[in-house]
């Protein structure tokens, strides 16, 4: 049985900026939790839209069997300020500290999932920043990585000249 | 924008299909995604960590096409020069020039430039010469 849940998010302006917004639309998480939204939310989510585009606007009940209610309330949160222009770097730094490493990257596959350009541009940043000057090891822990390189395999690609980044010569590198 | 494109193909949902979730490790991002992430990823760290992690990166990293992609999105290329000492094989290494006044530098090392054999590569426009490196 589904159960009810109001975004928590829905106090925003975002009902005086658009009037003629008809009725809300219903998110259903993948453990079927419903979150009612502002159909103006879709904008944001184009894998959303798309869905009531070819409905032709007469479902309003969407199934997003992809995410959880732990992460869609995250999800709506950053819509809602993004529909509202409220993103800022104050915003982002606060709503990035409340997100485990694990929440990031389950934030960062549903807004994949979503289509949310913005929230995916900020995840892929904040996980890039997460990793940047890390060591392999905790990069590995991070991903849940297992090393599949032989102690061999290692020396010979720390010897390799970092020329294959010019795409100079990388046809020469042997991947067994 | 441009880098947004990276998602703009259908296969968006396949790839969050593709992933795996392992009950010790955590969750395992698609490759298509990583690819995106590391062209955000600082040079130095790609280079001296990430592409280390496993295979699949270190292939990743190594395609021209990701090579390319890091080119487009970092339209910004930095100022620096990039040093090899030819007779002595040490390792290589990129100055990045960090303060315009103060003429402050930040390393990065590249590696040790065994294939180079004769070739004289060029480096975002910087020309490289055995035994000095001059800027084009």
């Amino acid at each position: 049985m589904a159960e009810e849940v109001s975004s928590q998010m829905n106090s925003l302006s975002i009902s005086e900026t658009n009037p003629s917004s008809s009725a809300t639309i219903s998110l259903v998480s993948g453990d079927d939790i419903v979150f009612k939204v502002e159909p103006t939310i879709a904008k944001e989510m184009e894998t959303v839209q798309s869905f009531i585009d070819e409905t032709d606007g007469k479902i309003t009940t969407i199934p997003l069997p992809n995410i959880s209610s732990h992460d869609l309330p995250y999800v709506i949160e950053y819509c809602e300020k993004s529909i509202a222009g409220k993103i800022t770097k104050e915003f982002e730094a606060e709503f990035v500290k409340k997100l485990n490493n694990e929440e990031v990257k389950e934030l960062f596959l549903a807004a994949n999932y979503l289509n949310i350009k913005k929230l995916l541009d900020f995840l892929s940043q904040v996980i890039a920043d997460r990793i940047a000057n890390k060591s392999v090891e905790y990069v590995r822990r991070y991903f849940g990585i297992e090393n599949d390189f032989t102690p061999e395999e290692e020396a010979k690609l720390r010897e390799e000249l970092a020329w294959t980044f010019t795409g100079v010569d990388p046809d020469d590198e042997d991947e067994n | 924008m441009e880098r947004t494109s990276c998602f703009d193909s259908d296969s968006n949902s396949h790839s969050h299909d593709h992933t795996i979730q392992n009950a010790n490790l955590g969750l395992i991002l698609p490759q298509d995604l990583m690819f995106y992430i590391f062209t955000l990823v600082p040079l130095n760290s790609l280079l001296n960590s990430v592409r280390y992690v496993c295979k699949p990166w270190a292939s990743i990293i190594a395609t021209s096409r990701f090579v390319e992609a890091c080119q487009r999105f970092n339209a910004r290329s930095k100022p620096g020069l990039y040093v090899e000492n030819r007779k002595s094989r040490s390792r290589s290494y990129f100055l990045e020039l960090k303060d315009d006044v103060n003429g402050q530098f930040e390393r990065t090392d590249l590696g040790t430039p065994q294939k180079m054999g004769r070739v004289i590569g060029t480096c975002d426009g910087i020309l490289l010469l055995s035994n000095a490196a001059r800027q084009v």
